[in-house]
């Protein structure tokens, strides 16, 4: 943790539908000093992403109402700059869907904290980067 | 009836079976394609046709009459439960399949699967009982299908169970006592380092896991 304390908080949206995975990586998130909004349907991130200013979007594929994919094509510009999906299906064939999505990654579940960390670290030096120029 | 057999004369000689054999499309199409089978009345349970592969699989020399052969070479051996189960299909007029024994003349009794649907025909009100021996080639080869069936719907449950909840509670796991162990390594060094090398064995389970559930081969792009 100490190695990214020095990286810039991030306003994070979780899309997720399942409670343990919602409260851990939110609570892993808010530990990091990342704000962390939540939705658990695609309506409600609908509804909620575009007034959020959220800097990374971190969506599951598999959501009760749609799928990640749908939901970075239905927000079009007004999704978070950096966007990362996950899910449990990790087959080639996701991941490029992922990518042609728009995703910048696709983690398969059940991933390491370090590998959301690392894609975490990417977006904020993004962030950085984007408010110096 | 066209399917009918002459049963006045010697009705189960082989002149009389190769005959009821040609007269039954069905049971001369399961007959090619090694199926023994045979048409009962639905009422009676007599029987009105069947194949050259179903009389082999009766003692003959024990029941002479073959319109008797099923009720007594089959029906009779039926459990209590069985017949009930048998007779409520029947009437019901549905598809019914159960485990039958059969005795033919030389060697061992031989169980098979009997598999009875009533016929298509509107007038009719027979049925069509085919029996899949669970013995031979033809049985060996239907097990392995069984088998690999199996294996592949049992691999499709345990991998769906895999993603839909283990893999999340792991997840939550790995998450959450990465955050504990920072916790407790700010109150107590030595509580800290347990902590943390607890962590690390999680993410190692998390890690197996996630390789046990998405296989290397499957996530190439």
């Amino acid at each position: 943790v100490a190695n990214y304390c020095s990286m810039l908080p991030l306003r994070v949206f979780l899309v997720e539908n399942h409670e343990d995975t919602v409260r851990y990586i939110k609570l892993y998130l808010e530990h990091l000093g990342h704000e962390v909004l939540v939705a658990r349907e695609m309506a409600a991130a609908l509804r909620e992403i575009p007034e959020s200013r959220c800097d990374v979007l971190i969506s599951d594929i598999g959501l009760p109402d749609g799928d990640g994919w749908l939901l970075l094509e239905e927000l079009g510009s007004r999704r978070p700059t950096f966007a990362i999906a996950i899910s449990g299906y990790g087959t080639g064939n996701d991941q490029r869907k992922s990518r042609a999505a728009g995703y910048n990654s696709h983690l398969v579940k059940p991933f390491l904290p370090d590998a959301l960390l690392a894609l975490l670290k990417e977006a904020a030096e993004e962030k950085g980067s984007a408010s110096v120029s | 009836m066209p399917n009918q057999p002459d049963l006045s004369t010697d009705p189960c000689s082989s002149q009389s079976l190769d005959a009821q054999s040609k007269s039954d499309p069905v049971c001369a199409v399961l007959q090619e394609i090694g199926l023994p089978a045979v048409r009962i009345a639905s009422d009676t349970g007599e029987v009105i046709s069947f194949n050259e592969l179903f009389s082999s699989l009766i003692d003959t020399s024990a029941l002479p009459e073959c319109r008797l052969w099923f009720v007594e070479g089959i029906v009779r051996q039926f459990s209590p439960a069985d017949r009930d189960h048998w007779e409520a299909a029947l009437s019901s007029r549905a598809p019914v399949q159960m485990y039958v024994r059969l005795n033919p003349p030389h060697g061992r009794p031989v169980g098979a699967v009997m598999r009875a649907a009533m016929s298509i025909s509107q007038e009719a009100s027979d049925h069509v009982c085919v029996f899949v021996l669970l013995t031979g080639p033809y049985f060996e080869q239907l097990r392995q299908t069984w088998v690999t069936e199996g294996k592949q719907s049992e691999r499709n449950r345990v991998q769906a169970a895999l993603h839909q909840e283990v893999a999340q509670q792991f997840l939550g796991a790995a998450f959450g006592i990465k955050v504990v162990a920072d916790k407790i390594g700010n109150l107590d060094g030595e509580l800290g380092k347990e902590a943390s090398d607890l962590a690390e064995l999680l993410s190692r389970a998390t890690q197996e896991l996630h390789n046990l559930v998405n296989p290397p081969g499957e996530m190439d792009p």
